[in-house]
């Protein structure tokens, strides 16, 4: 199997604010391989943004790091700005949720591409005028030398997602970062986005970190999945592994809140109870209050990651018998 | 394109409008002119007499539209005081006025501009904090004392330059640094908070992702993006300088439209007021003109 391409060893990425200090990342630790799609999963607030702004040190200078972040078998976190900034838009990309607010619109999509080529690339004018076309193509846009001289405001949502994509695709990084890619994109086009990122994959070879709400996208398009709950990971394991077996209660729930074929959207339970304030996160597994099957050790201690054969692993009392890892 | 200019040309020339008609109802508000020209000692009959010469028996209506077309012929009457054609005096003196507003302003935006994008990109640093306290300084000081200040400083004790009157650019520069004064204030606040706001943008955030230079992202983007609140309030501020120009002009004895309106206050002198209220709203008018024109140009949203 290759070496992984990314390696995340016991991250915190913990943030100062007026309330107290937001553990929003406390204690990560995964890895994703080259051509490798690994799905994050999570409520709202769990803290996957801020994890993947995170890996490209892209919070307020204000937010604090722990443990590690090897790309390449570098240390992120030893980065210096200069160092981080050649390596964005280049080795690590990232797409955001909101296609309609993340061009510049008062510059034409040409001028944008180009920049990014300029600034990432050792090309010359011509050249990148050159990529840009090229770049446009490989993610179907039609008529790709025209699209050059349009503006953000005369293209669709999923047309500037498919030119986004393409920025942070066109130099053909290592790891792309994609954070809800789809959600603010109606449902043919979030098809459409999904097997460009597919495709994008097969052809580059590129590793995709993919944030989603939706788990039938996870199931369709991840190899991998890291179930995510107040600024941790609770559970990991290959995607049908988790789908079909899951180890922990909070997976369990959330499975069991996707609406079933037929069934009214509207019906959709959300699962009861919030997620603890990151703020000040009680001792014991942090699930606790919420869990059906909590116990007295729930309260207190916070449960290790526990195997759960290969691969697999599980933050829940529940598996104390197998040992922790 | 050709289509918006001229939608805009005719809005301009409706408001063009609109001020001559309060220029001449303020006029006529201002009460009877014959009591004030003729001597106190006037009989009735004396007095209706002026005002039919003047035409003042006739309809407001009338008496409006004689107004607009003697307007049109570039006649505003002629000065009480002087008995010269207003409109004369008012064009010749407005030179010096625009010299004096057009330095208040490029210095008020070389000092601004800069400040105010540092202060954005700095927040919280003492640079940021210097600002807010000279944007508020800067908007409380009052323009005659600042100028009579600067004028004991710089031209009584250090005698580095001339107090007062009009000649090469050593003449303008205390003048223009105090009318500039509060529009600088004004316009580092506006900057600054503009740029925090564009700052704010997801595609901020999106080139950041996108490994682009900090000093891309800030002059590029952020700026240009930030340009249209800060080029219509440069606009609204040329007003302000137009009408804070009354009071440098008395402080440095600076010979122009100021002085004159000053004057022709003092003295009643009505038709040099109108002409010079109608020259400063004209010319207030072609620069909200010119700077809608620009918008289209930095925004292409903006469709004409
Ligand atoms: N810049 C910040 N300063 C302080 N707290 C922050 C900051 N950004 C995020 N947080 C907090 O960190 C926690 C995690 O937020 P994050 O945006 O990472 O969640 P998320 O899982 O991406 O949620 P969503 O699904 O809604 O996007 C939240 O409690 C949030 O309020
Ligand atoms: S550790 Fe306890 S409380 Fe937490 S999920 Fe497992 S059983 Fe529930
Ligand atoms: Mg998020």
């Amino acid at each position: 199997m290759a070496e992984p391409i990314l390696e995340v060893q016991s991250l915190c990425t913990h943030l100062p604010t007026k309330r107290g200090l937001v553990r929003a990342v406390d204690g990560v630790s995964f890895s994703v391989r080259p051509g490798e799609i690994v799905g994050v999963v999570g409520e709202s607030g769990c803290g996957k943004s801020t994890l993947c702004f995170s890996l490209v040190r892209l919070l307020p200078d204000t937010a604090q790091h722990s443990g590690r972040i090897l790309f390449r078998g570098e240390d992120l976190l030893a980065k210096s700005r200069e160092e981080m900034r050649a390596i964005r838009g280049k080795d690590i990309t990232m797409v955001l949720q909101n296609p309609m607010t993340a061009l510049d619109p008062v510059y034409t999509v040409g001028n944008q591409l180009r920049e990014i080529l300029r600034f990432n690339a050792d090309m010359t004018p011509g050249e990148r005028t050159r990529r840009a076309i090229e770049m446009l193509r490989q993610v179907h846009i039609p008529s790709p030398e025209e699209r050059l001289e349009n503006y953000p405001h005369q293209m669709s949502g999923g047309m500037k997602q498919r030119v986004l994509t393409a920025m942070a695709t066109g130099l053909k990084p290592g790891l792309l970062l994609a954070d809800e890619p789809t959600t603010a994109l109606d449902v043919t086009i979030q098809e459409q986005i999904l097997g460009l990122f597919a495709e994008i994959r097969d052809r580059l070879g590129t590793a995709i970190i993919l944030v989603t709400h939706d788990l039938g996208v996870v199931r369709r398009l991840c190899d991998r999945v890291l179930i995510m709950y107040a600024g941790r990971i609770i559970e990991t394991g290959e995607t049908e592994a988790i789908f079909q077996e899951p180890q922990h209660p909070y997976t369990r729930a959330l499975l069991a809140s996707i609406p079933k074929m037929g069934e009214e959207r509207t019906r959709l339970q959300a699962i009861a109870g919030q997620i603890p304030d990151l703020t000040g996160l009680p001792p014991g597994c942090s699930f606790e209050p919420r869990c059906p099957r909590a116990m007295e050790i729930c309260r207190t201690t916070y449960p290790p990651a526990f195997a759960r054969g290969p691969g697999r692993e599980a933050r829940c009392w529940l598996h104390e018998e197998a040992g922790a890892t | 394109m050709t289509r918006y200019i001229v939608r805009r040309l005719l809005q301009t020339v409706v408001t063009a409008i609109f001020v001559t008609v309060i220029v001449f109802s303020l006029a006529r508000l201002t009460g009877d002119p014959t009591l004030l020209i003729l001597p106190t000692e006037a009989t009735e009959a004396d007095r209706t007499f002026f005002r039919r010469q003047l035409g003042l028996d006739r309809s407001l209506p009338e008496q409006y539209l004689t107004f607009l077309g003697n307007a049109l012929r570039g006649d505003l009457g002629v000065s009480f005081r002087y008995r010269e054609p207003a409109l004369d005096l008012v064009l010749s003196r407005l030179p010096a006025t625009l010299e004096l507003a057009a330095a208040s302003m490029a210095l008020a935006v070389i000092v601004a501009l800069p400040i105010g994008i540092l202060a954005a990109i700095r927040r919280g640093s003492y640079l940021d904090v210097g600002t807010r306290w000279f944007a508020t300084l800067g908007q409380s000081t009052p323009t005659f004392w600042l100028g009579l200040v600067l004028m004991l400083i710089f031209a009584v004790r250090l005698g580095w330059l001339p107090s007062s009157g009009r000649g090469g650019i050593e003449y303008l520069i205390l003048p223009a640094v105090t009318l500039g004064w509060y529009s600088a204030a004004a316009i580092a606040r506006l900057t600054r908070s503009s740029m925090l706001e564009m700052m704010q943008n997801d595609f901020i955030r999106f080139e950041r992702l996108a490994g682009l230079p900090e000093r891309v992202i800030v002059l590029k983007h952020a700026l240009k993006n930030a340009a249209i609140p800060i080029i219509t309030y440069m606009a609204l501020q040329f007003g302000v300088l137009l009408s804070g120009a009354v009071v440098t002009e008395q402080v440095f004895a600076w010979p122009g439209l100021g002085q004159v309106v000053v004057e022709a206050i003092n003295t009643r002198d009505y038709p040099v007021i109108q002409a010079a209220v109608l020259v400063t709203a004209f010319l207030f008018l072609l620069i909200n003109l010119a700077v809608d024109l620009l918008y289209s140009w930095l925004d292409p949203r903006i469709r004409y």
